[in-house]
């Protein structure tokens, strides 16, 4: 009986508790979703932008007048301070759990970004799912402005962008805080960010006429990779570029490759890619360690606008040998790209070495960013194609004749 | 001892829920990098080996808790004492985890809530199991079990669905050699969490067929280590050594990483409600030994237990709130200071002591 | 009547007063109408009988009470018409003087000879005192007394107006047996004892109340029912000390282990089925006089949460079945204050679209979603209360107010967000998945305590409950069993009928800490319908 009386005082205590609670309390209204945060430099400051949604714009099934997302801009000399200072400006307290992108402006990212990583991992209000872009050419304030139509929240339509042409495209990768931190603590690699960027008239977009026209003036693009080398921002990888590294380091999952017939007027052969793998090996017998790729993939003809006979093995034999020549050539851009003009390790071929000759590679560590650009990467590609798809012979043949 | 009993099976779900417990929040130690998985593993052979100590030691007065027994060991004038010291220890112990998971709580889901009414809030769950008795917190370990199975199983399922492992974070093997893997093993990972099975020893004398202690001991250790190892690899794998040592709760941010086609997503919670499960039992068992120490020490009747509880959870509350308020430091203190100057001494070099007595006395008795 | 229900402690009363009945009719029929204050329903006929018509003999009965036709056909004809002419009474020739010092003796003797010869009733008892007589008579029996005797004998002649079997109102099933417990103690007990003829199926009853003395009686298989629990069972009864029992509820909260817990730990049923599977798996089953709800001890937490039918359809839909009723649980106790928790503390929980939606909802709404949340279930439980209490024309009309009006009305005026609808109504849904009523409750009590919790410290809150309600859970016992077994402690044999159910032919144990001696039921042979083929062969062979 004894513990029964312990026991109501405990429930009173509780009791007591709840009167006095809610500390940490936020309801739905008292928060402003924010879906991006850009970073630019203006004078050794952080110019912070945020996206912030409107919630009844966006699920509203009535045409508005008013537009789904707002952005805040302040500026200040570290990242929290700024967020803080926030505040004199949006209505409420800025909730940046459900970040879809940081995009971090050319300027910005060139002067480094390690502090502001440091800071994005460290807050553990965000959650470290969002993607890490550059805006190229421009300020990410400006970027955060353009609306997009289809999808209402423009830091969506990036975030699913980045997905889409990932799966489909293979020119982008889509870069995590994580995977970034990593590489950039390694000696052994470098960082590439998602790059984006404006195409029409930046000046436009931020005008609700942007969603209203069929044809949106100013549009959110991606397609080029961001390179840096330590923190620091050195320089793009082009689309063609892109591609090349990610076939190398075997993030293709479905893309498209197109090549000319052997008679280049009557057009060319394009292959659905449906797998790609591929193989790194190093070599350090030698003065310098050399790099093998060798990818083999499977793909499947999609389109062909030559006069072919596609059921003869030899005729496919034939336009595989073509292909394999064309990824050979798209990963040697990308590896002289990083190779010469950036110099920098970002296919993690010093991790490489350091995962299969561990001894050796206690012995370059330090000086890896100069050997870098000296490896030799000898580059192998096997193409297999597995279906032709539904019609044997091409029609053009036919037509033709 | 009263007429409270519990079965091997719970005992077996005690020690795999308590290994699993602080190890899950802090026990992960990545100072070996991309080689902390094997650390795990050689810490439970370590850990094993610890555990036969203790049950050979238990051998000598099994139907006694270990402060108890410490007493009949070494006498009446240094027992008591050394027993209390033990007593200290488990309490100690309890503060500190209670100390860690307050700040897990702070730094994830209760930002804005102060330390201490957390602290309070888990105290009380504590008093109110320890007034309540170990079988009771066997029976609610044993509901809370499955639950932790399935959340694990679940975790594991969806990191490896969405594809985010990627083996080549685990290479090279044996990067810098074994001596980062030996010099975290011992002392560290050895005493925490395996050596902190010696607070078992205060409950052995309820286990209803108490010759299986040891089996159901060694299989609930190398359960726990293969779930642990497994967590290790897990983890190393998504966020690479690197990224695990600067996240603050490695479990969490590889969850938090899980998004399978934008319908399983954010999944964290999973990993909070398993964590807040954890560290309860955790604590309530470091707690609720200092109790029973307690009772047996100063011979305080059983009716007495809900002001033993209620006194010690106040000062609990008091301990933990000094100690644990400054995480950095409070981390620090955790695997720097304790495992050499408090681990050590209380786990290895004092049952060592105990059992050469033990077995000297037993020799002198029979010749 | 058993010995354990002879202890000296229950009937204090009793043995002050306990009066002999006077070997004089006259005196006795005087005391009689004296204590039950002249009462228009008690009829009291006295005649006389014998071969000189000198024995007095009286006939007492309450109308209303009793079968008319009984105790016409076979009482008052017997004694009054067949007998008439028996010498019950002293010889003619005796003097009277001797008939006065002879009467006792000569009452005593027609007593005999009329009960052993003549009294054509089924079930007669011995009267001695006065105590027993009040309570036969008001019992509906029919009491006959002789003037000179010093017993009297009560003729079981109950029957008054009764509800006959019906079909239960409450744990209705699609399947199954469609007879209910009804309010008469007799009609109960030969419910049970129709679906179990055995002679271990044992039936002890005894009034218990000192001023209803309603009967109520103890069922259970002997030898079957751990001993230890019917002694408790019938402990716990002996020590009952109230003026009146008006239904079971008064027995369960009188015998309950705890009474300071949202939680039944005694199982009651108005189906005869279910209880007979309990008696049939050991438990002990308590009819009282006058309710329908049967209850039965040992009851444990899974029990709450199967249904007669879960053993009449097919063994994977109930356990289907099952799965659903646990996860109704969690979520007529959890879904509140989860929402409370998520959309107040963890809004990084919630995937962004949703959040949005949930977000532009609860634009406008003036109120914390806690206040919130509070205002709708508030408004809910008044209007299930209303429901029940209301006459069933009108009810209708309630769920209509309540669902349309309140509903709809408030979302569109902006006082609650449409989620908060939603998350209300699967509330209620799922409360009322739950096949016992009074679990259902319980239920109903805890999401309030969860409500606040979220709102003080959200997720962390919620955790806070569920582990302070499982440790209570794991502390409570019914009758000595743990509430939460087979959980904990796990019992692997009993898992087969406890979260699942399995196929009939793999159940032959009964839950082994229920029972502790007679474990196995009857040897169940998977069923392997004989091959086509080989029943052919057999044709063949013939």
């Amino acid at each position: 009986m004894m513990e029964r009386r312990w026991f109501f005082l405990i429930a009173a205590s509780v009791c007591l508790m709840l009167l006095s609670g809610c500390w940490s309390k936020r309801e739905l209204n008292e928060i402003a979703i924010t879906t991006a945060i850009g970073i630019d430099r203006v004078d050794d400051k952080y110019k912070l932008t945020i996206q912030v949604i409107n919630p009844s714009e966006v699920s509203s099934k009535q045409m508005t007048t008013r537009t789904a997302v707002s952005t805040y801009t302040a500026v200040g000399d570290s990242m929290f301070e700024t967020i803080r200072r926030l505040t004199t400006l949006t209505p409420r307290q800025a909730y940046m759990s459900h970040i879809r992108n940081i995009v971090f402006s050319e300027e910005m990212a060139a002067e480094g970004i390690g502090k502001v990583l440091d800071f994005l991992s460290r807050d553990h209000e965000m959650r470290t799912d969002f993607y890490l872009t550059v805006a190229k050419d421009m300020e990410a304030e400006d970027l955060l402005k353009v609306l997009t139509p289809l999808e209402r929240i423009p830091a969506q339509k990036t975030y699913s962008s980045i997905n889409t042409s990932e799966e489909n495209w293979s020119a982008v990768q889509s870069i995590q805080i994580s995977d970034v931190i990593s590489t950039m603590i390694s000696k052994g690699n470098n960082a590439v960010l998602t790059g984006l960027r404006v195409v029409g008239n930046p000046e436009e977009g931020s005008k609700l006429t942007n969603v209203e026209k069929v044809d949106s003036p100013a549009q959110i693009r991606v397609d080029e990779l961001a390179v840096f080398k330590r923190d620091r921002l050195v320089g793009w990888l082009n689309e063609e570029e892109s591609k090349g590294y990610n076939y190398i380091l075997g993030n293709v999952k479905s893309t498209a490759e197109y090549a000319p017939c052997k008679n280049p007027e009557q057009g060319g052969i394009t292959l659905e890619l449906f797998n790609a793998t591929n193989k790194m090996k190093a070599d350090v017998k030698g003065e310098h360690p050399k790099v093998s790729v060798s990818i083999d993939v499977k793909a499947a003809i999609a389109d062909v606008e030559c006069a072919l006979d596609l059921s003869k093995p030899a005729e496919v034999a034939k336009i595989e040998k073509q292909f394999e020549k064309i990824f050979v050539e798209l990963m040697q851009s990308s590896i002289d790209a990083a190779q010469e003009d950036l110099q920098s390790d970002i296919f993690g071929f010093g991790d490489l070495i350091h995962r299969q000759e561990k001894h050796y590679w206690k012995s370059i560590e330090k000086e890896w960013d100069t050997i870098f650009p000296e490896i030799e990467v000898t580059l192998d590609a096997k193409v297999q194609i597995k279906r032709t798809g539904t019609t044997i012979d091409s029609f053009e043949k036919e037509l033709e004749e | 001892m009263g007429t409270e009993k519990i079965s091997a099976f719970q005992l077996f779900v005690l020690i795999v829920l308590f290994e699993m417990g602080s190890a899950v929040v802090l026990g992960f130690t990545f100072k070996a990098n991309q080689d902390s998985w094997m650390v795990i593993l050689f810490s439970m052979i370590g850990g094993l080996l610890l555990y036969l100590l203790f049950t050979h030691l238990s051998n000598y007065y099994p139907a006694l808790p270990l402060t108890e027994a410490i007493v009949k060991i070494t006498g009446p004038f240094i027992g008591p004492i050394l027993a209390f010291f033990y007593i200290i220890y488990f309490f100690y112990l309890a503060s500190r985890v209670l100390g860690d998971f307050t700040n897990l709580m702070q730094i994830t889901i209760l930002r804005q809530t102060p330390f201490i009414v957390i602290t309070i809030v888990f105290t009380l769950m504590v008093c109110v199991a320890s007034i309540l008795g170990l079988e009771v917190i066997a029976r609610t370990a044993e509901m809370f079990y499955p639950l932790v199975i399935f959340s694990g199983t679940l975790f594991l399922a969806f990191v490896y669905l969405d594809g985010l492992p990627d083996f080549r974070n685990l290479l090279p093997v044996l990067d810098k050699g074994w001596e980062p893997i030996f010099s975290t093993v011992f002392p560290q990972t050895i005493t925490f969490p395996f050596g902190e099975m010696i607070v078992f020893m205060m409950f052995f004398p309820y286990l209803i067929s108490s010759y299986k202690r040891k089996q159901v001991g060694v299989l609930g250790i190398i359960v726990s280590g293969i779930i642990l190892t497994l967590l290790s690899i897990t983890i190393l794998a998504v966020l690479g050594s690197e990224g695990a040592k600067i996240v603050a709760i490695p479990l969490l941010e590889t969850i938090s990483l899980v998004n399978i086609q934008d319908i399983i997503q954010r999944m964290d919670p999973i990993v909070i409600i398993t964590m807040i499960i954890l560290g309860f039992i955790k604590i309530t068992l470091f707690f609720y030994a200092a109790i029973i120490g307690l009772h047996g020490l100063f011979q305080i009747p059983r009716s007495k237990r809900p002001v033993v509880v209620i006194s010690a959870g106040l000062l609990l509350i008091i301990i933990t709130f000094l100690i644990g308020l400054e995480y950095t430091e409070h981390v620090n203190i955790g695997l720097q200071v304790i495992p050499y100057y408090v681990h050590v001494p209380m786990q290895l070099i004092l049952p060592l002591f105990l059992v050469c007595v033990a077995w000297i006395r037993g020799r002198i008795k029979w010749n | 009547m058993s010995r354990f229900f002879r202890s000296k402690r229950q009937n204090p009363q009793e043995n002050s007063t306990t009066i002999k009945l006077y070997p004089s009719l006259q005196q006795n029929i005087t005391h009689f109408k004296q204590t039950v204050g002249e009462s228009t329903d008690i009829v009291i006929r006295t005649f006389k009988a014998g071969q000189t018509g000198s024995m007095d003999i009286a006939v007492l009965y309450t109308s209303g009470l009793v079968n008319n036709e009984l105790v016409h056909d076979f009482i008052l004809d017997t004694l009054m018409s067949e007998i008439r002419k028996t010498p019950l009474d002293a010889p003619a020739h005796k003097s009277k003087r001797y008939k006065t010092k002879h009467i006792e003796e000569n009452g005593n003797k027609a007593y005999q000879l009329i009960k052993d010869y003549a009294m054509t009733g089924g079930n007669v008892t011995d009267i001695d005192t006065m105590e027993k007589l009040f309570l036969h008579v008001l019992s509906g029996d029919t009491v006959v007394m002789l003037d000179g005797s010093i017993q009297a004998m009560a003729i079981d002649t109950r029957g008054w107006e009764s509800r006959g079997v019906e079909e239960p109102s409450t744990q209705s099933v699609v399947r199954g047996p469609k007879e209910g417990f009804t309010e008469t103690l007799r009609t109960n007990t030969a419910l049970l004892r129709r679906r179990i003829k055995d002679p271990n199926l044992w039936i002890r009853s005894k009034p218990i109340g000192s001023k209803s003395k309603t009967d109520v009686a103890v069922v259970y298989l002997h030898g079957v029912a751990d001993e230890k629990v019917v002694k408790e069972v019938y402990h716990r009864l002996n020590k009952i000390n109230i003026d009146a029992i008006l239904d079971s509820g008064y027995v369960e909260e009188l015998i309950q282990d705890e009474t300071y817990t949202p939680f039944p730990t005694v199982y009651n049923s108005e189906r005869p089925d279910t209880i007979a599977a309990g008696i049939l798996e050991g438990r002990i089953a308590i009819v009282v006089d006058g309710s329908p709800f049967v209850l039965l001890v040992p009851a444990l937490f899974v029990q709450f949460f199967q249904s007669a039918e879960d053993y009449f359809q097919r063994a994977d839909f109930s356990t289907l079945i099952r799965l659903i009723r646990y996860m109704a649980f969690f979520l007529a106790l959890l879904t509140p204050s989860v929402y409370i928790a998520l959309t107040t503390y963890h809004q990084e929980m919630i995937p962004t679209s949703f959040l949005v939606s949930l977000s532009a909802q609860r634009e406008g709404v003036p109120f914390p979603a806690f206040v919130e949340a509070l205002l709708m279930e508030i408004t809910f439980e008044i209007l299930r209360e209303a429901g029940v209490r209301l006459p069933k024309a009108v009810g209708s009309a309630i769920s209509i107010v309540g669902a349309l009006v309140l509903g709809q009305a408030a979302v569109e005026a902006g006082i609650v967000s449409s989620a908060m609808v939603i998350v209300v109504s699967l509330t209620a849904i799922s409360s009322f998945v739950s096949p016992s009523f009074n679990f259902a409750i319980s239920i109903r009590m805890l999401r309030f305590g969860f409500m606040s919790l979220a709102a003080t410290l959200g997720l962390f809150g919620i955790l806070f409950g569920l582990i302070i309600l499982t440790l209570h859970l794991a502390s409570l016992r019914s009758f000595g069993v743990p509430y939460l077994s087979p959980m904990a402690p796990f019992i692997g044999a009993d898992q087969k009928d406890a979260i699942l159910r399995f196929p009939r032919w793999k159940l032959t144990t009964r839950p082994r800490l229920i029972n502790q001696s007679n474990m196995d039921r009857e040897d169940a042979k998977a069923p392997k319908p004989e091959k086509r083929k080989r029943l052919n062969q057999r044709k063949e062979q013939e």
